[in-house]
Formats: C-alpha cells, sequence, structure tokens
C-alpha cells in the first residue's frame, strides 16, 4: 500500500501555504527496523502501565500485589523439595552409621516425652581416641554431660520438669549442621557405663537416606493438596495479570483507531501485560527473600526449615520466572484473540463473543476420567504405592479443578443470558454480567478453592480415620500404660521409681518367650492381675496356664523346651476366650520364666497424658531408653498432625490470595465501570440501587460456584477415597462454603466505599 | 477532479437492524463534506464504512482506486496511520498519555523516532492552540483542549483525509466553533478532504457540500450558506 498511497507532504503550515515539504513518514526498513518496531510497540506498553495517572499506578500496584504474592506462593512451593532435601541430608549426616566390634562408637537411641512431645537423643560413648562426632557437635559428652538443641536448651533453662529430666551437665549446643530443623528437640548425652551393654557398635554418622514413611491416606493427602493448592494459585496469578483488562481494550482499540496493527496491538498489550507481571514477579521474588528470614522462627505443628533451606529448586525458580510473565502475556493475547480490538473497540459488535462450552468440559471430563482410570487400576494402597499413578491422581485433581475454574464463567453467562429479574438492581447486576467477565473470572479463583477444599476435607477425614484408628488401637485401654524394657534395664531399679509416681495402682511385669523349635507361639509370663485384665479369667494363681481359643503350636504339657541354658516344662493349660495367639502363665511359682529379663512392665495408672509423662520422667532417671509404647505412636499422630497442619497452612495463604485478588478485582471492576455507574447516578438511579446491583453482581456468580464446587468438590473426592472410607462431615461442609459465601459478601461490601467514589459526578468527566 | 474516496451503493446490517441500506458518496481531495441525519439513520456507519473501519455487507469503497474490502486488516491498518486521520465526539485520546504523546502516537507506531515524533506534535500543539496542555493527560484538559488535541492528532501525520464524527457534539457552541475554525483551515492548508459526519446545521455550514443519510440511503443537497 505504502508505495502508491505515500507521497511528499505538506507538513508545516504557513500562510501561504506549505513552508517545507518533506516525505512526511520515514520508516526504518529492514530486519532492523522491524526489530526497533517491536521494541518500540513494547516500549509503548510499557508507557501505558506507568501512565503516571493515579488509576494506572493503582492498577499496576494490584497487579504487583496480586502476581507477587501468588509468585511468594510459587516460590514456597518450589522449594518445598529441596528444603525436604536439605532437612533429609542433615538427618542422614546424623544417622549412625552400624559397624562391628571394634568400631570406635557405641550409642543408644533414647526417647523423652515431655507434654506429649518427643525429645529425641543418643548416647553415645567413644571406645577410643579420635572418634567420630555427630555433626553439628564440637565434642563428645561424657558420662554426665550432654549437648542439646536450642530449642531444648532454652526448655531446660525455662521449665522445671524439663530441667529435671536432663540432670546431666549441658556443655554446648547442637549447631544447624546437626538439626533438622531449627526448634527440633534433640540431644547426645554421654553413655552411662550401665546402659553400655544395650548400645550398638557405631563406625561414625552419615548413614542411609531415610526412607519414606507416609501412610497411603498420607500420601493421597499430599498429592490432593499439591493439586488443590497449585491451580487455584495458577488462577490467581492470571487474575492479577489481568487487572484493568477492560479499560486495556478500550485503549488499545483507540491506539487501533490511529493506525495500529493488530500485531502491534498484541505488542503493545504484551508490554503492558509484561510490565505488571515482571514488576509482580520482582515483588514476588523480593518479599520471598525479605520474609525468608522468618522461617527459623516459625514451625507449625513440627514443620519448619532454615531460612537457607527455602530455596527454590533453580528448575523451578527459572519456570517461575519465564513462566509468571509468559503465561500473564499469553493470557492477554488469547483474551485480545477473543474480543479481537478494532478501531471502534467493542462497542459496535452486535452480539457478544459466544463462551465455548467444549474445552471447560472436555477439562472437567479428562479429570474425571483419570481420577476413574487411577482408581480403576488398582487398591488404594496399590495405586498409591505407584508414584507414575500418584501423578496420575495429583494431574487428576488439578484437570478437574481446572475445568471447574473454566466452567464458572460460561455457567454465569448462561445463567444471565436466560435470567429477567423484575427489580432494578437485579437487573443491572444480570445485564452487567452478561458482559463482565471479570468477577466469574476471579470468582473461578475462588470457587476453584472452595473445591480443593472440600475435596481435601474429604481426604482429610479419610486421613483422620486412619489416625484415629492407630492411636486407638495405641490406647485402647487407657489406664493400661506399657513400657518397653531393654535387655539389660535394671528393672528393680526401674519399678522403685515408678512406685515414686503419684497415681500408680500396679506394675506387673512382662515376660515374653520367644518361639524357638516345636513351640511356635509366644509364651507370655506376667501376674495374675494382668492376665485377669488381659484375659477375663477369675481362676488364676501363680503358676497357672491359659491358651486362647483357636492357639496352635502349643506341644502338650509336660514337653521339655529349651530356654537359654535352662530346660523348661511346658505347664498344664486351659483354654480361654480371646484373640491373642499366645501360652499365657501365671508368674510366681516357675523358676525358669522367672530368669527372664522382662520386655515389659505394664503400669496401671490415671489415663491422662500427664502420668505418661510423669513415669516417663521417672524412668528416664533409671534409664532413658525405656519407652512408653503409646509415645512410639505418637510420631505417626505428629505426622498426620504435621501434613494437616501444612494442608491448612498452604489453604490460609491461598484464601488469603483469594480474599486479595477478589478485593483487587472487585475495586477494579467498579473502577472500570464508573462511567456507566455515574451515569445512572445521575439518571436518578437510587444509591442502594446501585449498591444492591453491585451486590447482586458478586451473589450470583457466588451462589452458582458453590453449586458447582459440592458436587464436583465431593465428586473428585468420591472417585479418588475408597467406598467404605468415604464420609462426609456436614457441619464441616457447611462451614466451608458459608465461610466462602462470607468472605465474598464481605469483598463485595467493602466495594461498596468504592463504589460510592465512582458515583460522584466528577466520575462522569473522564476521557 | 476524480474522487479520492468512492462509496457506492453500501449496505450493512447489525444483526437484524439495517443501518446501510445502499448509501453512497464521494469526497474529492481537499473538499469537505458534511454528512447529516437524524440520529440512527446510519451516517456513523456510513464513516465506518468509508474509513475501512467496518467492512460492507455489500458494495465497494474506493480510495484512490483501490477498494478498501480487498485490503489485508494490516493495510488498512497502515492507512488508518498514514493517509487517514480521525476525530471523535469524545477525542479517543490514549488517557494514561501525556496529549503530547497522544499526539505523537500516530507517528510513533509508524516508526518516527522520538524526538522527532514529539517535535512536530508540539508544533501542531501550538497550531491548534494548545501547547499549553502538552505535558498534561487528557483527563486533566477541558472538553475543548481535548478535542483540539484529538485534531492535532488528526493531522500530525498529513492525512488525506480527515474522519470527524460529531467532533463537535460534547463542546459548548463558543469551543465547537472553534474547533470547527481550526479542523477545516489546517484541513485546507493541508488539502486533506474532511469527512464531518453531524447533525448540527451550525457545524455543517463549515463544509463545501452536504450529504443527508435517511434510512440507511444517502442524498446529496445544496450547501447551506
Amino acid at each position: 500500500m505504502r508505495g502508491h498511497l505515500i507521497g511528499l507532504r505538506c507538513v508545516f503550515i504557513g500562510v501561504g501555504g506549505c513552508s517545507v515539504v518533506e516525505e512526511a513518514r520515514p520508516v526504518a526498513g529492514g530486519a532492523a527496523g522491524a526489530r526497533a518496531r517491536w521494541v518500540a510497540d513494547l516500549v509503548l506498553g510499557v508507557r501505558l502501565a506507568v501512565g503516571g495517572s493515579r488509576t494506572s499506578w493503582a492498577r499496576l500496584a494490584l497487579t504487583a500485589a496480586g502476581v507477587g504474592l501468588g509468585v511468594v506462593a510459587l516460590l514456597l512451593a518450589a522449594s518445598v523439595g529441596p528444603a525436604r532435601e536439605a532437612k533429609s541430608e542433615r538427618v542422614r549426616a546424623a544417622a549412625p552409621v552400624a559397624g562391628g566390634d571394634d568400631a570406635p562408637l557405641r550409642v543408644r537411641d533414647v526417647v523423652v516425652s515431655w507434654q506429649g512431645r518427643r525429645i529425641v537423643g543418643v548416647e553415645v560413648a567413644a571406645t577410643r581416641a579420635g572418634a567420630p562426632v555427630p555433626p553439628g557437635v564440637g565434642r563428645l559428652p561424657q558420662p554426665g554431660e550432654v549437648v542439646v538443641s536450642p530449642e531444648l536448651l532454652d526448655l531446660i533453662q525455662t521449665d522445671y520438669s524439663v530441667r529435671a529430666r536432663f540432670p546431666e551437665r549441658v556443655i554446648g549446643v547442637i549447631a544447624d549442621a546437626g538439626l533438622p530443623r531449627p526448634k527440633s528437640l534433640l540431644f547426645y548425652a554421654g553413655l552411662a557405663d550401665v546402659h553400655a551393654a544395650d548400645a550398638t557398635p557405631v563406625e561414625g554418622f552419615g548413614g542411609d537416606r531415610p526412607g519414606s514413611t507416609l501412610l497411603p491416606a498420607y500420601r493421597l493427602l499430599v498429592i490432593a493438596a499439591i493439586g488443590a493448592l497449585l491451580v487455584p494459585l495458577g488462577i490467581f496469578v492470571l487474575v492479577a495479570t489481568r487487572l484493568g483488562a477492560t479499560g486495556r481494550d478500550r485503549r488499545l482499540a483507540a491506539i487501533r483507531l490511529v493506525g495500529a496493527s493488530r500485531g502491534q496491538v498484541r505488542r503493545i498489550a504484551s508490554g503492558e501485560t509484561l510490565t505488571g507481571a515482571v514488576l509482580g514477579l520482582l515483588v514476588g521474588v523480593a518479599l520471598f527473600f525479605a520474609a525468608r528470614p522468618l522461617a527459623r522462627f516459625i514451625e507449625v505443628e513440627g514443620v519448619g526449615f532454615y531460612p537457607t533451606d527455602l530455596l527454590p529448586d533453580p528448575l523451578l525458580g527459572a519456570l517461575i520466572a519465564v513462566g509468571v510473565p509468559v503465561v500473564a502475556v499469553v493470557s492477554a493475547l488469547v483474551a485480545l484473540r477473543t474480543v479481537d480490538i478494532g478501531p471502534l473497540g467493542l462497542h459496535r459488535a452486535a452480539q457478544t463473543p459466544a463462551r465455548r462450552a467444549w474445552w471447560r468440559f472436555a477439562l472437567l471430563g479428562a479429570g474425571a476420567a483419570v481420577l476413574l482410570t487411577v482408581s480403576a487400576v488398582g487398591s488404594f494402597d496399590e495405586v498409591l504405592a505407584d508414584s507414575a499413578t500418584a501423578v496420575g491422581l495429583g494431574a487428576g485433581i488439578g484437570l478437574v479443578l481446572a475445568g471447574t475454574g473454566a466452567v464458572l464463567p460460561w455457567l454465569v453467562g448462561r445463567v444471565a443470558d436466560r435470567l429477567q429479574p423484575e427489580a432494578v438492581a437485579p437487573m443491572l447486576a444480570v445485564r452487567g454480567l452478561r458482559f463482565d467477565a471479570g468477577t466469574p473470572r476471579v470468582l473461578a479463583g475462588v470457587v476453584v478453592v472452595l473445591t480443593g477444599s472440600l475435596t481435601l476435607q474429604v481426604l482429610l477425614g479419610v486421613a483422620t480415620q486412619v489416625t484415629a484408628a492407630s492411636e486407638l488401637e495405641s490406647r485402647a485401654e487407657p489406664h493400661r500404660w506399657v513400657l518397653n524394657v531393654g535387655e539389660h534395664t535394671p528393672v528393680r531399679s526401674l519399678e522403685e521409681a515408678i512406685a515414686l509416681v503419684g497415681g500408680v495402682r500396679r506394675v506387673s511385669e512382662v515376660r515374653t518367650l520367644q518361639p524357638r523349635g516345636e513351640l511356635t507361639v509366644q509364651v507370655i509370663s506376667t501376674d495374675c492381675a494382668e492376665l485377669a485384665d488381659r484375659l477375663k479369667v477369675d481362676d488364676c494363681v501363680p503358676g497357672a496356664a491359659y491358651r486362647t481359643a483357636g492357639t496352635t503350636g502349643i506341644p502338650g504339657p509336660g514337653t521339655r523346651l529349651a530356654v537359654g541354658a535352662l530346660t523348661w516344662v511346658v505347664p498344664q493349660h486351659r483354654e480361654v476366650p480371646g484373640t491373642a495367639q499366645a501360652l499365657f502363665v501365671a508368674s510366681g511359682a516357675d523358676p525358669v520364666l522367672e530368669s527372664v529379663q522382662p520386655s515389659d512392665l505394664v503400669v496401671v495408672g490415671p489415663p491422662d497424658r500427664g502420668f505418661g509423662d510423669r513415669l516417663l520422667a521417672a524412668t528416664g532417671r533409671v534409664d532413658r531408653a525405656v519407652v512408653l509404647w503409646a509415645t512410639a505412636r505418637v510420631g505417626q499422630v505428629e505426622l498426620f498432625t504435621s501434613l494437616r497442619s501444612g494442608v491448612i497452612g498452604g489453604s490460609a495463604l491461598l484464601v488469603l490470595l483469594a480474599v486479595v485478588g477478589l478485593a483487587a478485582a472487585a475495586v477494579d471492576q467498579v473502577w472500570e465501570r464508573r462511567r456507566h455507574t455515574a451515569v445512572l447516578a445521575a439518571n436518578g438511579v437510587p444509591r442502594r440501587t446501585l449498591a444492591a446491583a453491585a451486590l447482586w453482581q458478586f451473589a450470583i456468580p457466588t451462589a452458582l460456584g458453590i453449586a458447582l464446587a459440592i458436587p464436583v468438590g465431593l465428586g473428585a473426592a468420591w472417585l479418588v477415597v475408597p467406598t467404605a472410607l468415604f464420609r462426609l462431615d456436614w457441619a464441616e461442609l457447611g462451614t466451608t462454603v458459608g465461610s466462602a459465601a462470607a468472605v465474598v459478601l464481605i469483598v463485595a461490601l467493602c466495594t461498596v466505599p468504592a463504589l460510592r467514589h465512582a458515583i460522584r459526578p466528577a466520575s462522569l468527566r473522564t476521557e | 477532479m476524480s474522487a479520492l474516496l468512492e462509496a457506492v451503493d453500501l449496505r450493512k446490517s447489525f444483526g437484524p437492524t439495517p443501518a446501510l441500506d445502499g448509501a453512497g458518496l464521494s469526497v474529492r481531495p481537499g473538499e469537505v463534506v458534511a454528512v447529516m441525519g437524524p440520529s440512527g439513520s446510519g451516517k456513523s456507519t456510513l464513516l465506518h464504512c468509508l474509513a475501512g473501519i467496518l467492512t460492507p455487507d455489500s458494495g465497494v469503497v474506493r480510495y484512490r482506486d483501490v477498494e478498501l474490502s480487498a485490503m489485508a486488516d494490516g493495510e488498512r491498518s497502515e492507512l488508518r496511520r498514514t493517509d487517514f486521520g480521525f476525530v471523535f465526539q469524545f477525542g479517543q485520546l490514549v488517557p494514561e498519555l501525556s496529549c503530547l504523546e497522544n499526539v505523537a502516537l500516530p507517528l510513533r507506531l509508524g516508526g518516527v523516532k522520538r524526538k522527532e515524533a514529539e517535535s512536530r506534535a508540539r508544533s501542531w500543539l501550538e497550531r491548534l492552540e494548545v501547547a499549553d496542555v502538552a505535558d498534561k493527560r487528557p483527563g486533566e484538559t477541558s472538553g475543548g483542549q481535548g478535542q483540539r488535541v484529538a485534531v492535532a492528532r488528526a493531522l500530525v501525520t498529513g492525512p488525506r483525509v480527515v474522519f470527524a464524527d460529531e467532533p463537535t457534539g460534547a463542546l459548548d457552541s463558543l469551543n465547537g466553533e472553534r474547533v470547527m475554525q481550526l479542523l477545516t483551515t489546517a484541513a485546507k492548508e493541508t488539502n486533506a478532504a474532511v469527512v464531518l459526519v453531524t447533525h448540527e446545521p451550525r457545524v455543517a455550514a463549515y463544509s463545501d457540500r452536504e450529504v443527508v443519510v435517511r434510512d440507511g440511503r444517502s442524498r446529496e443537497v445544496e450547501p447551506v450558506r
């Protein structure tokens, strides 16, 4: 075109006509020229983003804040892997390496329980000079000395009951390199000679990496949580980059009018979007590194990291650095394709572009299909043992959630097309919703959070059932406290110490003979009181023997068996009801059985945790290696608590992000529509009606979103969880849904001041 | 003199609503043509078709003997940037840019260096007596000043045709008169044709001839002088 349309032009006009004649439009040619044009278009986009007016700065700030928060959450998520890796590495470095009899160290693992918390320790002794020391420890403690973690030192210094359990002299504090997390309760104590026989020979420290101990239900929870938290995060980042999109479309239309081609408009829009996204990225990175040192002081339910642990995986970090701006630009360009900005903007379009439904439902369907396939492949446990299938499960949940987010704007559009409200306020809201993609888009993020929360709630319920079963198993009879006793623990001293604990009603020694030779079941010897408790027998006398119904493998009475160096004769016994497969013998009459070191002490006392603590404090003074059986199970409960805290913490962060995103988008919408609103106000529409219309504009998509989230969220969980474990807590469900609705309503109410500002007559005068 | 811009038998509908029903128009270089008619008669649609912003359902628009509908979107964009200028009722200025940047925008989009583009933009702002608002944003100017900035932007590339759609519609009579004087004078001096859509006879009085559009059909009338 240019060749035959452009010639010489009169540019500066004097009274008598042209005073200067020149080629009107010098245009750089070639590849360099094209590059310069590209750059100029991008720079113009940047210029539009930082327009200098209060509105454009506010829009940029909102975008940067929204993207920034999203980036912080993404960086945090990208750091979880390396942080766990770093923690595992420290655990590995501190793990003892088993050695032979000539090994330089002897160690014994011990656990101290305090107010339900586990204080893990290692008693250590060197067998020769120059023995290796654990990481983070200056020198090996001698008997009567202890090296403790900073958190334990704090407890020792501030709490008398803790100090009582560590009578040794504190000779040092374990450095970061020797601790899994900043608030770890850990100690190294000198191994007393009396316990040397229970210790194992160790070559040094830096053993094998500990394997995953996650129960399938927990693993499922983790996978689902990753999917459920990351998808809405992505949506919020997208929403943040689309703030002010309506105004942007108008600006681009104005630029199209003065001759920008579609390609130029795309580049200008890219430049504009890129500015917000890059600024948000920088804000996010700065916030992340600024907040990182706080990690040292934060530990939620046993989950904590050192600041240096929180370094995003380089690949994921690069992906975030590149991905956030790229996703922002691509979404802006896709949106431009949908609206096809023309020189007249969007106002001349006879019909709004139809929202295609197929891909939205395809996402949902694909997610459901993946979940169905995964469920069909094998049982709950089998599926989770296979990491590829686990990834499929996460992807399935992610697809379902992404589909939910995509379906909502379509659903809102369809409903808005059909609704014909009588009242003015809902009518204004419905008409607004037909052309307003912003509110449904940001609400889609909230609905995805809600959907994911509902799915996670069911999964948390399943994990709770598993945990509760574990806890129940450990404390079926809460008044009976079972202490595991070591092979060389001085039982007499232990019993004397226990006797001093207030509330002890009975202490029973339990001896267990391991099967050998003809005898293939355990022989359990304990006193009559304990047998009466266990077997519900009332005829027990010393020497009486019982076997539970169905127990096989017990030789006939009079059979002689070797027990160590001694010979034991199988006594007469009678059958009693019960499930424990063992031969029970009442103690006090058989010297051979009496010669065996007890394996457990059963203490009957109050069922409260405080009693357990006092019991361990007493036994710890004799031998810290004595383990309360329930405490061992506490580990699994603690793990679940950590996981639940992680999921709840992630959800809370996401809700915060949702509120910020929603508020930003809501204010943005009010601002974008200020002229229309001001016109309505100027025409006499009461403020109350306008405020009600604004609330309706939130309420309708919210109601639709909730209606969508409940079946999808619960449906996804139903596909994942075995039917037998599927439970619904209606109260919790109601609370979650109610909270989501309340959050949206509160944010909507918060827009009223902005609305009040928008309907001032001055808003009518906008360029 | 042969026509610079010519439309023949244009038909255009928006959904079921017909906007143009056989309208036609011809514009010669340097000529000011007023397109008049009641609201909804199709005069703005005719202007948008003439400018290549809208594509008619049928009929032909030729600019310098080249059919606009045969051009690619990119070519039409270039035409708007180089040969056409636009002034609308609300100036369609970009609110984030200063008035100077708004006027320089078409030149910048065409690849002119910033310094040169702004220098030429400033001279046009001076000509249109709004040099004092050069560094202000459109939202900080009065309606009349904003419209003069829009006129400057329309003329800065030295267009052959300026399309003005109700350019004084949002202005008081005094400001409207001044904008029309400046627009038509500058257009005459640069030999640019002006297609002026208006329903105000006082504004149409600045034209060389008038075309009335009614129910999507156009009819030439004698100038009212």
